[in-house]
């Protein structure tokens, strides 16, 4: 009898990895990276990173998903009953960021209700501050501030509820998520691109400066922009892919997804620098002056913008920021979707115990971080998540299947079911490039670690809110390996 | 805008959707009775 969810058809399969894929970092990391990075000039090493490591890493984790039917946990635990606290470690990354990740749907939710009457006035930044509570240091809590508690909830209820009975309800819910925001990035690409003095910003964007290709510093960012955008390392796509029915295609998909995802990257780098040579324009200054990128882009900068837009500016406002919540909110179910596969699998528990008890976990979690110096541990655990958490799975991920399992397994496994294959240099990618290049990531990142603390904080605040939570994977995955699982 | 970044501008959109283009002419072709829209 068939008991695993599935989903409702290819296209909601293929919606829902794009929908997760897709999040705030393609509008408000993607532009930056790739100004900072040699403008057109990164593209080139963007590209060859995404069919080099980006590409091979969905096809491995849709393989492995789709082979063991199972979520991480699970799936790791078939090849290899000792590798299931990996699976876990790759789960509770997953966990750690939808924690903060519904946090930043709540500032999306209370600028869009600022929107409607342009509440920011002409200090966006000061404005911001207030809104957040923001205090002088991470270890100085400050009060909670209800309106993003508030807010926090209502991320929590549209989470839980986009993935209600799992797959099914997930099947539905894309068409929205994804298709709204792609239609309100296409509306924002037009605006940003016939405003005046556009073409400035998008020279910025898009200016080549070849030479930087000979700096390793341009191709370590091009690899870590593709690995972070891709949503691989949190064990969503190995759970999405063991929803496929049996015969489903696996590699066409992987390579639909992936080029889908950075065209939406590419797209919004439009959208954003169209709209930063308005910006820069109407100021007097260079672009460079003006140019921002992650959260200040978007509740700072952007709202400013949206005040000096020609007309429509509440309109403008709004479907900003309901374009940023429904490209949250499916990176978000999906990564709850990991975690509750994870205990559906294990525990044998019904969709509604297994979403309802993650997501409230996940809401008490988060409730630290809607205090005043909330988003100072937001910005530590973030890093530390991104830097070392996604970079340590996928590096194990390429180690476990690759060197141990047989990367030559899931090879034969995935082109068996494919509407076309990938050779043996497939298997070069995921046992060689990947590794070593995420081996570099971390070790630089340690390295700079060592020199200074994240962002200057406190080395009690770097500690607490980064450091210990990697030393708590490996320990909660264990823990979680050991405790005793429901079978059928 | 400089020659240069229109074409590296050209050159990524081409890749990135024309070859989604490719991949979703690929699996209309093989139309997989088990992969189309049909509730599984």
């Amino acid at each position: 009898m068939e008991l695993r969810d599935r989903w409702s058809s290819r296209t909601a399969f293929v919606l829902a990895a794009i929908g997760s894929a897709i999040g705030l970092g393609n509008i408000w990391r993607f532009p930056y990276i790739c100004y900072a990075n040699g403008g057109g000039a990164f593209l080139v090493a963007w590209l060859v990173a995404l069919f080099t490591a980006g590409i091979p890493l969905m096809i491995l984790e849709f393989g492995l998903g789709h082979k063991m039917q199972g979520s991480a946990s699970e799936a790791f635990y078939k090849t290899n009953k000792k590798f299931e606290w990996f699976g876990w470690m790759a789960i509770l990354v997953g966990f750690f960021i939808v924690c903060y990740y519904a946090v930043i749907m709540s500032y999306c939710f209370n600028y869009a209700y600022f929107s409607v009457t342009e509440a920011w006035g002409e200090n966006t930044a000061e404005f911001f501050n207030t809104t957040v509570g923001l205090t002088k240091g991470p270890l100085t809590m400050g009060g909670i501030k209800g309106f993003i508690f508030l807010g926090l909830v209502l991320s929590w209820i549209f989470i839980v509820l986009s993935v209600w009975k799992g797959a099914k309800t997930v099947s539905k819910v894309v068409y929205a998520t994804v298709l709204i925001p792609w239609f309100l990035l296409i509306v924002f690409v037009i605006r940003g691109v016939t405003l005046p003095g556009a073409v400035d910003g998008l020279i910025f964007y898009l200016k080549p400066e070849f030479a930087k290709l000979l700096k390793p510093g341009v191709w370590l960012a091009a690899y870590t922009q593709v690995f972070f955008s891709l949503s691989v390392g949190f064990g969503i796509m190995i759970a999405y892919s063991s929803f496929l029915p049996k015969k489903s295609d696996l590699v066409n998909n992987a390579f639909i997804i992936s080029m889908a995802n950075c065209g939406t990257s590419f797209l919004g780098g439009f959208a954003i620098f169209g709209a930063l040579g308005y910006y820069a324009n109407l100021l007097g200054k260079p672009v460079a002056d003006v140019v921002a990128a992650g959260p200040g882009l978007t509740f700072v900068t952007y709202p400013h913008i949206i005040s000096n837009l020609p007309f429509w500016q509440p309109l403008f406002g709004v479907l900003f920021f309901i374009m940023l919540l429904t490209l949250a909110v499916d990176s978000a179910f999906s990564l709850l979707e990991a975690v509750a596969s994870g205990v559906r699998d294990k525990w044998k528990v019904s969709h509604r115990t297994a979403n309802l008890s993650v997501g409230t976990i996940a809401l008490l979690l988060g409730v630290p971080l809607t205090f005043g110096a909330g988003y100072l541990w937001l910005d530590i655990v973030d890093n530390f998540m991104n830097k070392f958490g996604i970079s340590i799975i996928c590096m194990g991920e390429c180690i476990l299947i690759g060197w141990i399992y047989g990367s030559g397994r899931i090879r034969e496994y995935v082109n068996s079911l494919s509407e076309f294959s990938v050779g043996k240099w497939w298997d070069f990618f995921i046992r060689f490039v990947v590794p070593i290049v995420l081996f570099f990531l971390v070790l630089m990142e340690i390295l700079d670690r060592i020199k200074s603390s994240y962002g200057g904080f406190p080395r009690l605040a770097e500690f607490l809110g980064g450091w210990l939570f990697v030393i708590l994977l490996p320990i909660l995955g264990l823990i979680l390996m050991f405790i005793k699982r429901k079978e059928k | 805008m400089p020659l240069s970044a229109i074409l590296m501008m050209i050159i990524t959109a081409v890749i990135l959707y024309g070859g989604i283009i490719i991949c979703v002419r690929i699996a209309i072709k093989k139309n997989r009775s088990s992969m189309d829209d049909r509730p599984t």
